[in-house]
């Protein structure tokens, strides 16, 4: 079993969290800057299509599971892509002004951090592939994926979002655990479309060379 | 108008009216003057066309949704002009609480048109020019101006997904969400394996024009200075946020 064990960590141990911030290469530049174009269109998207409670809260937030395949692909840039995603597409795109706009996204950043944390770090020892290929195989992964992506983060981002709409003015007070509900709810189910992307994207960013092995590339 | 005391102006006018929506009782009147204000500059600007093209009807459902919200959930007055039992619970509405409601989107209205406004009229090579004035780094600069730029590019792309989609059958209106999320899955797949191949002919496409030994941006043929008439906006943005303290 030991020796499983260790065979497996060896297989992913090029993905670490060191910070790795050497020089980028033109076309992780440009990826990065792409990447985080689309998550701010998917982001303005979900917003737009199915708002509820308040400005800038989407049902289904289609930005989401991208954002979490990303981070996962290119460490800081996915999470700076969430961040920005939200500040921009489902901020100010949807007449949300600057400054609640900058505390809103940070229910995206956080997740986001959390989760390239875990996976890169605790996961990725302990056998669990941290590209999140596995989700679909194993059910080790797919329970971490539920728990942690789907469910402790996702919670923790609904609660920070609304909470920062409540404390603005936009959301009522009374409504603040619905909010938060349809929002956790609502990114739940987008968020089943991030193992088929891991799945069968990830094999085409790793033969590009352009998955992140630290935080930074 | 120079794009700096733009974005100002609106974190100014933004403040402004968090201040005066934050209130249990928000001041109709402070948000109906910025809103005032947010037309008559969207007409100013020609920019309300595109406004009323692209964003009207998404700004009335996410205005009647929040109003919506605020009557059922901000149970507050004592006079009911309506009211309703479902399953024990009361919903009454009040001269108050629609009085309420009204201050909160005429308050979300004016900060979205005073946004999409300041977004509308900004073009992208003016947001480069304000970070180069403000000293960021070159990279920097060029990556905001890659991300403002690749949006057209992406959505473009998605939508010609979508219609390649549509053709051979698959997605639709469906209301389901669970078909929605479904139909999602064949689009995304495609949208990031495009972004990929978009970004490694950008990556190509600039490597081959130098880019890595680049030093700076080359300079625009106009940019926009501060004038007097910038100076007389910002005294008027600092006058908008005083005023609901008055």
């Amino acid at each position: 079993m030991g020796e499983i064990t260790a065979g497996l960590n060896e297989k992913f141990s090029q993905y670490t969290l060191k910070w790795r911030g050497g020089k980028l290469t033109t076309t992780q530049y440009a990826l990065f800057a792409i990447q985080m174009a689309v998550v701010i269109l998917l982001s303005w998207l979900g917003a737009i299509a199915t708002p509820v409670v308040g400005p800038g809260i989407g049902f289904l937030y289609w930005a989401y599971p991208f954002f979490v395949v990303f981070t996962l692909w290119w460490g800081v840039w996915g999470i700076l892509g969430a961040w920005i995603g939200a500040f921009v597409g489902s901020g100010l795109l949807t007449g949300l002004p600057v400054l609640p706009a900058l505390g809103f996204s940070i229910g995206d950043l956080i997740p986001a951090l959390l989760i390239f944390l875990l996976y890169r770090g605790y996961l990725r020892k302990h056998g669990i592939d941290p590209l999140g290929r596995d989700i679909m195989k194993s059910k080790k992964s797919a329970a971490w994926f539920v728990i942690w992506v789907m469910g402790i983060t996702n919670i923790i981002g609904g609660l920070w979002g609304v909470w920062i709409l409540v404390l603005l003015g936009f959301v009522p007070a009374s409504a603040y655990l619905l909010g938060a509900g349809l929002w956790i709810l609502g990114d739940a189910i987008v968020l089943l479309i991030a193992p088929f992307l891991a799945r069968y994207v990830t094999p085409v960013v790793e033969r590009f060379g352009l998955v992140n092995t630290g935080w930074v590339s | 108008m120079n794009p700096i005391v733009k974005f100002l102006l609106l974190i100014l006018l933004s403040v402004g009216v968090v201040i005066s929506i934050i209130r249990p009782v928000p001041d109709l009147s402070y948000n109906l003057l910025v809103l005032a204000f947010a037309v008559g500059f969207l007409v100013e600007s020609g920019t309300i066309k595109y406004l009323v093209k692209s964003y009207l009807a998404l700004l009335v459902v996410a205005l009647f949704v929040m109003m919506t919200w605020w009557i059922v959930f901000n149970q507050i007055g004592t006079n009911p002009i309506f009211s309703i039992t479902v399953l024990g619970a009361t919903l009454r509405v009040t001269y108050l609480s629609i009085y309420v409601g009204i201050g909160k989107i005429s308050g979300y209205a004016s900060m979205a048109f005073m946004t999409l406004l300041t977004i509308m009229s900004t073009r992208d090579a003016d947001i480069i020019s304000a970070l180069k004035r403000l000293r960021v780094p070159f990279k920097a600069v060029f990556f905001a101006s890659l991300i403002a730029r690749s949006l057209n590019i992406m959505s473009d792309d998605l939508d010609s997904i979508r219609q390649a989609q549509f053709a051979r059958g698959a997605g639709g209106a469906s209301t389901n969400i669970l078909k929605k999320v479904t139909s999602f899955v064949m689009l995304s797949i495609p949208l990031t394996t495009s972004m990929i191949k978009r970004s490694v002919d950008m990556g190509f496409a600039l490597e081959s024009r130098g880019f890595s030994k680049s030093k700076g941006l080359s300079d625009f043929i106009s940019e926009k200075r501060f004038k007097a008439s910038d100076a007389i906006i910002m005294a008027f943005g600092a006058f908008m946020l005083a005023l609901p303290f008055i």
